[in-house]
């Protein structure tokens, strides 16, 4: 089963594979994955690049995105907020980074690499959800998804990704998945997400979601998919830290004032 | 305690207005605008269950109901948030009536559409209780229009300071933001000279080396980037907001004109702040430790703002400017320095308006500057209604300015000197 969804921010989407812990969920996933490549288009895939409009409306904020994924994972996001500020997140297969020319290089550590490497293997599309997933159960708190009735299933990673547990609300009867849970981890800390999925579409006969909501910290960020483009050559070089952004190993800082004294 | 923190905002109520509509229906529009403030408010600011607050929004509705046009409903509001006690709580007209300024002035023939930001080379400050000439930089329309350091400003266009007139209207801001503007735009300032007598001087704005900067809701504002080496091979940089722009260019300085520098001063007076992760991200620039430089509170999520240390950082000494004129990012950015012991702040405790703020755009067109989270800086305590308190407090006089010497700079390049001597001798005798 494979799904593709956009990459937003950091790391907040991934593509579905199902098996299962839980026989119910696999067969519901199962059922997914015939219904967003029902001709095995996604084994085919061994690139694409996203471009998104992301919008936050409420405060008339517009941004650029363009994701690039190769496999197995490598995985870049480019951002723009015209007139204001660029910044590019990556990983290159060992090395996460994020670089922009005010905030200068930065290689990413601890959590924040965790959580920037599980988006990079979400985005495999040879990885099933049961190859990444030690356990996989159905929530009874389902509910409704803009209005379609969805079941809730918590999916929880492997402990060697080291990465929380995040939920997925499917609708039985189309079988698209509909809304996900999670939570992104941040320099600035960790900020639980919630992503729906909207205008569920075909791209290169697979469905893709082509509008995405993600709520967090309760600001709402609208993002349309303008293009996709699959199995264009891409240089393993795209995703290295940009020449010109020396990284000074991360360390711990400390909470409290003084422990920092630097000069 | 006046909401001015950001002048842009203060400088569109005082001019503009929406075009008249009947009492009846700027009443509904008053309302749903009123209403959906409060929805607004309500879900984003940490402090939103006050319960005062719905207090305050029951007895300001009824007024609202009763509001009968633009300029009443704006200070109706504004006043409203100053009940709030919070700064960063701005309530500004709809943008479409800065178009129709902006297109007027186009078709007058007063701008071009592609014009650049541009400034006077003027840095305003208090001094004596007067607003004064603090720095004219070098190149600038001011040093050709021959205005002098010292010179009071009595106005600008049809605004006239008094300083006097009330200790809380940050004048030094307003000055700055009605100085700048669009390259070839003119300005016509009224002048006094130490020997009291007075000049108008026309002056038409230069590029100011930055760009505009204008993020979603947020009214558009013209950046400002100066930079220069002082006797002694001090690097001194100013510039009036915390955007990547600025930020940015910084870092490239660092490489180039800050090169061998002996001491850096970053003058952020008058500098009213931007995105808050560009005070951290300033500070990776001053200090290759990764530092913390406060917790951001929200509704439901802590945040902290880490630094990110850049082998590049400048390895020298650090002097950092303030005034009253400092606000939000840039006590942000003054805090973390002295928390961290990476500088010293020189001049006057800064604003005292440092709340997490974003700028939402309403549906009936009128913008709302809200609260979203509370700052706590790194040792604990807090800027908000406090202000960052300078180690060395320094205040101009109209009589030094006019002698050629800013105080806080002097006293600021003394200690870097100081400094830079101390590393000096420290460094040879570990290398005899």
């Amino acid at each position: 089963m494979r799904i593709f969804i956009g990459f937003l921010l950091t790391a907040l989407s991934f593509t579905v594979f199902a098996s299962g812990i839980d026989p119910e969920a696999l067969a519901l996933l199962d059922k997914m994955e015939k219904v967003y490549d029902p001709s095995g288009k996604g084994k085919e895939v061994k690139s694409k690049i996203v471009e998104m409009e992301m919008m936050i409306p409420g405060q008339n904020i517009k941004m650029n995105l363009t994701q690039y994924y190769k496999v197995p994972f490598n995985l870049k996001i480019k951002t723009r907020l015209p007139g204001i500020m660029e910044m590019e997140n990556g990983f290159d297969g060992k090395t996460a980074w994020e670089y922009n020319k005010a905030m200068g290089g930065r290689e990413l550590t601890g959590k924040e690499l965790d959580s920037f490497k599980f988006g990079a293997v979400l985005e495999n599309p040879s990885l099933k959800l049961q190859d990444i997933c030690s356990d996989i159960k159905f929530d009874k708190n389902g509910g409704k998804v803009d209005g379609v009735e969805c079941v809730k299933l918590i999916c929880t990673p492997k402990p060697e990704y080291n990465t929380a547990a995040f939920s997925v609300w499917i609708s039985p009867n189309d079988s698209l998945m509909r809304k996900m849970e999670m939570t992104s981890v941040t320099q600035m800390g960790e900020v639980p997400s919630v992503t729906i999925y909207r205008d569920i579409r075909k791209k290169n006969d697979i469905l893709v979601p082509c509008e995405q909501e993600v709520t967090m910290m309760n600001v709402s960020m609208k993002s349309i998919i303008t293009k996709i483009e699959f199995n264009k050559e891409i240089s393993d070089s795209e995703f290295k830290m940009p020449e010109g952004a020396p990284v000074t190993p991360t360390v711990p800082a400390p909470d409290a004032a003084g422990k920092n004294s630097a000069k | 305690m006046k909401k001015m923190s950001f002048l842009v905002s203060c400088i569109l109520l005082f001019t503009w207005r929406l075009p008249a509509a009947t009492p009846e229906n700027f009443c509904k529009i008053a309302l749903t605008t009123y209403n959906e403030s409060w929805d607004v408010i309500n879900k984003f600011n940490f402090a939103a269950d006050e319960k005062s607050w719905s207090k305050i929004r029951a007895e300001n509705e009824k007024k609202v109901a009763s509001c009968t046009g633009e300029e009443e409903f704006l200070k109706l509001m504004n006043d409203m948030f100053d009940q709030l006690g919070q700064s960063h709580m701005v309530f500004l007209p709809p943008e479409s009536v800065q178009y129709k300024s902006a297109i007027k002035k186009i078709a007058a023939g007063d701008i071009t559409k592609d014009a650049l930001p541009a400034d006077s080379g003027i840095l305003p400050l208090l001094a004596g209780g007067k607003i004064c000439v603090g720095k004219v930089f070098k190149g600038s329309a001011a040093e050709e229009a021959g205005i002098k350091q010292g010179d009071e400003i009595t106005r600008i266009d049809s605004f006239d300071f008094d300083a006097s007139a009330s200790a809380e209207i940050p004048w030094e801001l307003i000055a700055h933001k009605m100085l700048s503007g669009k390259a070839g735009s003119e300005v016509t300032l009224g002048i006094r000279n130490s020997s009291g007598s007075e000049k108008e001087c026309r002056l038409k704005l230069k590029p100011s080396g930055s760009r505009w900067i204008k993020l979603g809701a947020m009214p558009q504002f013209a950046g400002v980037f100066y930079y220069e080496i002082l006797p002694g091979g001090i690097a001194y940089v100013y510039f009036n907001s915390f955007f990547p722009d600025e930020i940015g260019k910084f870092n490239s300085l660092l490489d180039n004109e800050f090169k061998g520098a002996t001491g850096m001063i970053i003058d952020i007076r008058n500098n009213p702040g931007g995105m808050g992760i560009m005070a951290p991200a300033l500070g990776g620039w001053i200090s290759d430790k990764k530092l913390s430089f406060g917790d951001m509170k929200t509704k439901d999520v802590p945040l902290k703002l880490l630094s990110t240390p850049q082998k590049r950082a400048f390895k020298g000494p650090v002097a950092v400017l303030i005034n009253s004129g400092s606000a939000s990012t840039a006590e942000v950015f003054a805090a973390g320095v002295q928390d961290n012991n990476i500088g010293k702040l020189f001049g006057e405790t800064s604003s005292g308006q440092c709340l997490i703020s974003f700028f939402h755009k309403l549906s009936t067109g009128y913008r709302l500057q809200t609260v979203f989270g509370d700052f706590v800086r790194a040792d604990g305590s807090r800027i908000e209604k406090k202000g960052a308190i300078p180690d060395f407090e320094v205040k101009n006089t109209r009589e030094s300015l006019s002698s050629g010497h800013d105080l806080v700079i002097d006293a600021a390049v003394k200690y870097l000197q100081e400094r830079a001597n101390l590393l000096s001798s420290e460094k040879a005798k570990q290398n005899p």
